[in-house]
């Protein structure tokens, strides 16, 4: 249990405090937002104990988290999450993208000035699923957190997907850091 | 009569919320949005300002580096998620730290605080540009938002959840209990004299039996006051 990752409590009050200007400028807008964050508080307080969750529901919520990233930086940045999944009814481990996917934000988007990006590429089979992620980041910054989060992606994948996974990070002289992981049903 | 700022953070409703904060105050004036610390640098390496609104966590340079780079920062109120830096904060002479999101009223108290400070005069701005009474402060009565020289406060009655504040020249409400008033209004110079009551130590005409004349009010003397009252006659 303690091994689930837990979206960064700062992502939670940074959102809150976008919301709370924002009900007053775009009604509308905030309250759309305001049924992303509680679809993925729900997600990670509840369906983050399951021990299988849908493919379907990891994409959407990752697709919540990006959602409310976008609203947040007066800078442009570049998100793009493209999926192929034949199947999105087949069941993954819960909490299974997340942790990259706050990573890629956390070194990149929320480190660089302007020009940043993700990009995303889930393909899904019922055989096998792919899932790469690769951003930019500020190459002066230095690292500051040793990679608690994806050593304990790394221990959830190995308990659970023991010997039907693949993790391989590569983090490119270029400024580019890309995670590719691969993993047999 | 202006006190002048820049708002520092990367995120844009973050710059609404605190610029729609300043415009229901008399004479804050916005100088620039900047939304990273290099651009912070650059604008304060030719322009001055009274006050910074800073984010922390924020591209290249963070809140803090940004203001270790300042040989003479002004005042500076910390608005952030991350409430495990408060303490870094204060060591670097912040006036307050602010968590998001932030109420208007905890704001106003930031904001009264950064003015009333006459711990740190060296840092306030220049009395050539501006006459703001360094100690001004501001309270909240219905949609209003008054600007009192503490010179003005004769005293301070409790009324219910409310307050009555009596100045020189008119009384104000604020919707604030008596137990918490002295977070809004500096506490020097006022003596207690009454469960209710506040006075001005300075504006008092006479004290007769358990009665204070000040101004043209009578104040009564509480029996658990009368040692203080005592005091001050000596």
């Amino acid at each position: 249990m303690h091994l689930k990752s837990q979206v960064n409590p700062h992502f939670f009050f940074n959102t809150l405090n976008n919301l709370y200007g924002l009900v007053e400028q775009d009604t509308e807008k905030a309250q759309q937002l305001i049924l992303k964050l509680s679809d993925m508080m729900r997600y990670s307080i509840y369906e983050g104990q399951n021990e299988w969750v849908t493919l379907e529901d990891e994409i959407t919520y990752l697709e919540n988290y990006m959602d409310l990233h976008r609203m947040r930086y007066h800078k442009t940045i570049d998100i793009r999450f493209d999926v192929d999944a034949e199947d999105r009814s087949i069941k993954v481990m819960p909490l299974l993208f997340i942790i990259m996917v706050e990573n890629a934000f956390k070194h990149g988007v929320e480190k660089l000035r302007s020009g940043a990006f993700v990009h995303i590429v889930l393909k899904a089979t019922t055989k096998i699923i792919e899932f790469d992620i690769e951003n930019n980041f500020d190459i002066e910054e230095p690292c500051s957190s040793k990679g608690i989060g994806l050593n304990n992606l790394k221990q959830r994948l190995e308990l659970v997907y023991h010997n039907r996974h693949e993790l391989e990070i590569t983090n490119k002289p270029d400024e580019i850091y890309t995670i590719r992981l691969s993993i047999s049903l | 009569m202006s006190i002048t700022y820049i708002i520092v953070d990367d995120e844009s409703v973050a710059h609404d919320i605190i610029k729609k904060y300043c415009a229901m105050l008399p004479g804050m004036l916005l100088m620039q949005d900047c939304y990273d610390a290099i651009e912070a640098i650059e604008y304060l390496h030719k322009n001055s300002v009274d006050l910074i609104f800073l984010d922390l966590n924020m591209p290249k340079l963070n809140g803090f580096e940004f203001l270790k780079t300042l040989p003479h920062p002004p005042k500076v109120i910390v608005t952030t998620a991350y409430k495990e830096y408060a303490l870094e904060g204060y060591e670097l002479n912040i006036v307050d730290y602010l968590l998001k999101p932030f109420s208007f009223e905890r704001f106003l108290k930031a904001v009264n605080k950064t003015f009333t400070d006459t711990s740190k005069p060296s840092n306030f701005p220049s009395k050539d540009v501006n006459e703001v009474d360094p100690k001004s402060f501001f309270l909240r009565t219905n949609n209003k938002h008054i600007q009192i020289v503490p010179d003005d406060v004769l005293f301070v009655e409790a009324s219910g959840n409310y307050c009555k504040i009596v100045l020189k020249e008119e009384t104000i409400t604020v919707r604030e209990k008596f137990s918490s008033i002295l977070d809004y209004i500096p506490s020097d110079g006022l003596v207690q004299v009454h469960r209710s009551f506040i006075v001005a130590r300075k504006h008092i005409r006479n004290i007769e039996g358990n009665q204070i004349g000040i101004g043209n009010y009578t104040v009564p003397i509480g029996k658990l006051f009368k040692a203080a009252i005592d005091r001050l006659l000596k």
